[in-house]
């Protein structure tokens, strides 16, 4: 569903992403880890389109993210960490415009919504404006309003923070639904616990390059069954050959 | 009427499908943006845009009125029509001021790409939405300021009424020429120079920065009309000149040239401005700028000056806040920029003593006395604000004393305005002949008169520097605060033009302004003792 192509991403003297290659297939959430600076958001940014590659290229859904950039746009849903939204806008209103953009009518928009809305305990505040929204809240709607028009892919970065446990339960079971639905999901975090929780494939980046590209399982197989958080600190050392 | 604008959107470039709800999105979060902005406001006194819109359409009105009488009045001079002339330099004016408060800003923060840069949409259906919004309230400008002045054109063009409709003509198309114009410019500004850059240059227009630089070329006026009446052929070069050539269908060559001028200014912005402003069907997202280094920066200087008025612990972080400010905060940079430029621009203007009949003192002191009053009203305002006030936490948890940080935050007004506007009073006051007998009452008058002024500032507003967020809305919230603080200003003035007049009285304040100051600052220290100076308001 994804394969990164020699995927580079330079800013002046700095080499953020490093000729990247890697595979990620449709049906399964595969975790993007990797330590601070490593590369993860440019990356995402790259596969959202939001960034152009210094070198290498992408295809999301088939569609190459160079040349085919509104088509790549048209067939994900993102989740970003530091979501901005218009904040004057009520959440209705902002669910609205996401949908209308992705050419759905109001009344698709409504149905689709409201099931989500109320999975996430959020449906009450549907007319409240952004603005007034909390962290978690307001990351409920930019789920939600990423999942309107039902995305092949879907990119989350760090969805889990400011959700309260009910929903990070919820958001956790909505995303393996989707998974066992085709859906390609990246999911970008730092916190590992959530990781071995939510993930089936892992594709670990250090310093821009690629460290470990594989199932999760296979991962811990391979590092005689310590935790996620051993490993990733034994693959991230300075030092270590990719 | 739907599919016709169906039609002009898909002409522009952009998808109907995106560009129109976005336009109504943009439009609702305006008015919710307003809303949020009064339920956080404690006195909720913020005016909405459309309200500073709407006393925008009625000033734009009274101007009519007044070009009116300047059709009538030159309805026979110029070729072309100097009325003509005068009625699109005044139009260019007014939209330019309006158009750039409404639209420059959000496309240099680059706001839309931050909310939308990762859906399926294009830079240039991002920007026809931001255009449409701005295009309607433009129109209302337009309207509102040439009506009148058209119907009498009407009687007064040359043939009455071709020359008219021409004129009508021609003020629409330079209502699409600056709207678009700005908006290509603005949007093509903040490709090339990245995000970072952008949003530092719309930190220094967002608060109507621009509007103000008319008024610094007020004392130059007079010399910059003598110069164009010696080099008249310089007007010809002049955008409102060419479409004033509308006016004069039987003008000949000259007119014929200036039309001309004009259609072609209006090709080069709406084909070639447009399409480099919105760059095809990239992302509405654009590339990051690199973070320069840290490194010493000129603006720390400053800070380091102001250290005679700025002591101990407390004086110590408010110039490390002040410096912090300086190198990274452009609104506030650009704000105090403009406060002391147009400020010494104006006690330049005022204090101009060429009228045999007036006495050059009595000049001088008014003329010093508003400036420093001016100064007084801004700048402990302006201190207050900040773009980044949660960073604040860490003074708020420090054992700081509030009356002392008061008196660092006057140290600063001391330092950055009243010391430098005095010493240009100074030399003023030298160049006329002025004895020191006069400069040293006239400054001890000035210096107590800024710092109970000051204090009265403070016990109204006792407020920790750079404690306060500056809103989106900053410029309306000014506006309230000005017409609020006109009563202080008219009674202050009354005080120094009896200083001016009466010599007794000018002895009179100055003895009693530092008993006054003492009581002022006494009163002033009890009432924030054990206080938090608004830094309750920042959550860590």
């Amino acid at each position: 569903m994804i394969h990164l192509n020699s995927l580079t991403r330079r800013f002046a003297a700095l080499t953020a992403v490093d000729s990247l290659t890697a595979a990620i297939p449709a049906g399964a959430i595969t975790a993007l880890l990797g330590p601070n600076g490593a590369g993860k958001t440019t990356t995402l940014n790259m596969l959202t389109t939001l960034l152009d590659p210094s070198e290498g290229t992408a295809t999301v859904a088939g569609h190459d993210i160079r040349t085919d950039g509104p088509a790549v746009r048209r067939a994900i849903g993102y989740v970003p960490e530091h979501g901005a939204v218009y904040e004057g806008l009520s959440a209705d209103e902002y669910l609205d415009l996401s949908g209308r953009i992705r050419g759905l009518s109001s009344d698709e928009i409504h149905h689709r919504a409201t099931p989500l809305l109320d999975r996430f305990d959020v449906a009450e505040a549907r007319s409240r404006r952004l603005g007034t929204f909390s962290k978690g809240m307001l990351r409920k709607i930019l789920v939600t309003a990423a999942l309107l028009h039902r995305p092949a892919v879907l990119f989350l970065d760090e969805p889990m923070d400011g959700l309260d446990v009910r929903s990070q339960k919820e958001l956790a079971d909505l995303l393996a639904e989707l998974a066992a639905g085709g859906t390609c999901i990246v999911y970008s975090s730092h916190v590992l616990q959530q990781v071995e929780e939510v993930c089936s494939r892992v594709l670990l980046i250090h310093a821009g390059r690629l460290r470990w590209e594989g199932s999760l399982a296979d991962l811990q197989a391979a590092h005689a069954g310590h935790d996620l958080r051993d490993i990733f600190l034994e693959l991230t050392a300075d030092g270590t050959a990719p | 009427m739907s599919a016709f604008l169906d039609r002009l959107i898909r002409l522009a470039g952009g998808e109907p499908g995106a560009v129109r709800p976005l336009t109504r999105a943009l439009r609702l979060n305006a008015k919710g943006q307003h809303l949020l902005l009064r339920e956080k406001s404690r006195r909720q006194s913020v005016m909405s845009a459309e309200t500073v819109h709407l006393l925008g359409l009625v000033l734009a009105g009274l101007t009519s009125v007044v070009l009116v009488l300047v059709m009538v009045m030159l309805r026979d001079l110029g070729e072309p029509p100097l009325a003509a002339v005068v009625l699109c330099g005044a139009h260019l004016l007014f939209l330019f001021t309006s158009v750039v408060g409404q639209i420059v800003p959000a496309l240099l923060c680059d706001e839309d790409a931050r909310v939308l840069g990762w859906w399926p949409l294009k830079r240039r259906d991002v920007l026809l939405a931001r255009l449409a919004t701005v295009l309607v309230p433009a129109l209302q400008t337009t309207l509102a300021l040439t009506a009148a002045p058209l119907l009498a054109f009407l009687f007064t063009g040359r043939p009455p009424v071709a020359a008219m409709l021409l004129l009508a003509l021609a003020v629409l198309l330079q209502t699409l020429v600056v709207t678009f114009g700005t908006a290509a410019f603005t949007a093509g500004a903040s490709r090339s120079l990245g995000q970072r850059r952008a949003r530092r240059l719309a930190a220094l227009v967002v608060d109507n920065n621009l509007a103000m630089l008319p008024f610094l070329v007020m004392p130059f006026l007079q010399p910059l009309g003598r110069w164009f009446k010696l080099h008249p052929g310089v007007l010809d070069w002049l955008p409102p000149v060419w479409f004033a050539a509308f006016a004069a269908p039987t003008g000949g060559l000259p007119a014929l040239r200036g039309v001309a001028l004009a259609l072609s200014l209006c090709v080069i912005v709406g084909v070639i401005g447009w399409r480099f402003a919105s760059g095809g069907g990239g992302s509405p997202a654009t590339v990051p700028s690199q973070v320069a280094k840290v490194r010493r920066h000129p603006a720390d200087l400053l800070p380091w000056l102001l250290r005679p008025w700025m002591r101990g612990r407390e004086g110590w972080v408010v110039r490390r806040l002040l410096a912090a400010h300086l190198r990274e905060d452009w609104r506030f940079a650009g704000n105090l920029l403009m406060i002391v430029v147009v400020d010494a621009a104006m006690l330049w203007y005022a204090t101009r003593a060429r009228h045999a009949d007036r006495d050059v003192a009595e000049t001088m002191l008014m003329g010093g006395s508003q400036v420093l009053l001016l100064l007084v009203m801004s700048l402990p305002y302006l201190s207050t604000f900040s773009s980044t006030p949660r960073a604040l936490w860490i003074v708020a948890l420090a054992d700081l004393d509030p009356a002392r940080l008061l008196a660092a935050q006057r140290g600063m007004v001391r330092g950055l305005a009243v010391v430098p506007v005095l010493a240009v009073f100074s030399v003023r006051s030298l160049h006329y002949g002025l004895g020191p007998e006069f400069l040293a009452v006239a400054l001890l008058l000035l210096i107590s008169e800024t710092e109970v002024l000051l204090l009265i500032f403070q016990w109204f507003q006792p407020e920790m520097a750079f404690s306060r967020e500056f809103t989106r809305d900053q410029s309306s919230q000014a506006i309230v605060r000005w017409f609020a603080l006109a009563g202080v200003m008219a009674a202050t003035m009354i005080v120094n033009l009896l200083a001016v007049s009466y010599l007794p009285v000018r002895f009179g304040l100055v003895a009693g302004f530092p008993l006054l100051f003492w009581f002022l600052r006494r009163r002033l220290a009890r009432k924030v003792a054990g206080g938090r100076l608004n830094l309750a308001e920042i959550s860590c």
